[in-house]
């Protein structure tokens, strides 16, 4: 499977282009997400990870990470899954079109005012 | 029969293959403990109900039920369940306390299209 920044980073630039002039790219912030990247990377091959989607809000310009999964089972309280869920601002449980555990993880905006 | 009728039926089959697999479970667990004498642990009931509540606080989206489950599938177990179509956990902090609560937790999609999500505490009696 892909690695998520890959994809989170092609997202990232071409949300950056479009919101430029008048909102440009925290690179700290950018680089604090991309560590979280590197958690759901190892959370996606615990959780046998069926896909990514990456998505920005064009309002809130927050950051949305969906893994698809079969399902999740955690017995322990110091997993990585939860490391990750604190850092999130929400998060979203639902069903995926092909009956499959979709998880989204929505981060904070990466831009500021230029 | 048209797709519109076929489609239904294979929901509706969905649904019960559910409903039979819950079921079955059940009765394979519960047979074991039917002979032993049991008190409930007061500080396990605690543990549940702050989870309850701890849950029920951040847990949005349509159709979403928390429910508060004693002695299941085992007399040992309770559980918090959170049955929902599209369910957002809206204060993130408040659901990772919950989670180090608990023993286990499980999320897993159904085939009628819900959500469900398990907060397991086991231990929460002792034979005398």
């Amino acid at each position: 499977m892909v690695k998520c920044f890959d994809v989170v980073s092609s997202v990232v630039e071409e949300a950056t282009r479009q919101f430029s002039p008048l909102w440009k790219l925290d690179d700290e912030k950018y680089t604090i997400l991309e560590g979280y990247c590197g958690v759901i990377d190892v959370v996606s091959k615990e959780f046998e990870a069926i896909s990514y989607d990456v998505s920005i809000d064009e309002i809130k310009m927050t950051v949305s990470i969906v893994l698809e999964c079969p399902d999740l089972v955690i017995q322990k309280r110091d997993h990585e899954f939860y490391k990750l869920a604190r850092r999130a601002q929400r998060m979203n449980f639902s069903v995926s079109e092909d009956g499959n555990l979709n998880i989204e993880f929505i981060f904070p905006s990466l831009w500021d005012k230029a | 029969m048209d797709n519109q009728d076929k489609n239904f039926l294979e929901a509706s089959e969905d649904i019960e293959i559910d409903e039979l697999i819950d079921a079955l479970r059940e009765i394979f667990l519960l047979s074991e403990e039917e002979e032993k004498v049991l008190i409930t642990k007061p500080e396990k009931i605690q543990q549940l109900t702050c989870v309850y509540k701890l849950l029920s606080g951040v847990s949005k989206g349509s159709g979403v039920r928390v429910t508060r489950v004693l002695n299941k599938p085992l007399k040992s177990m309770g559980y918090i369940n959170v049955s929902a179509t599209n369910l957002s956990i809206i204060d993130t902090a408040k659901f990772v306390l919950a989670a180090k609560v608990v023993d286990n937790i499980e999320v897993y999609p159904k085939l009628d299209g819900t959500i469900e999500m398990n907060f397991t505490v086991h231990g929460i009696t002792q034979e005398i």
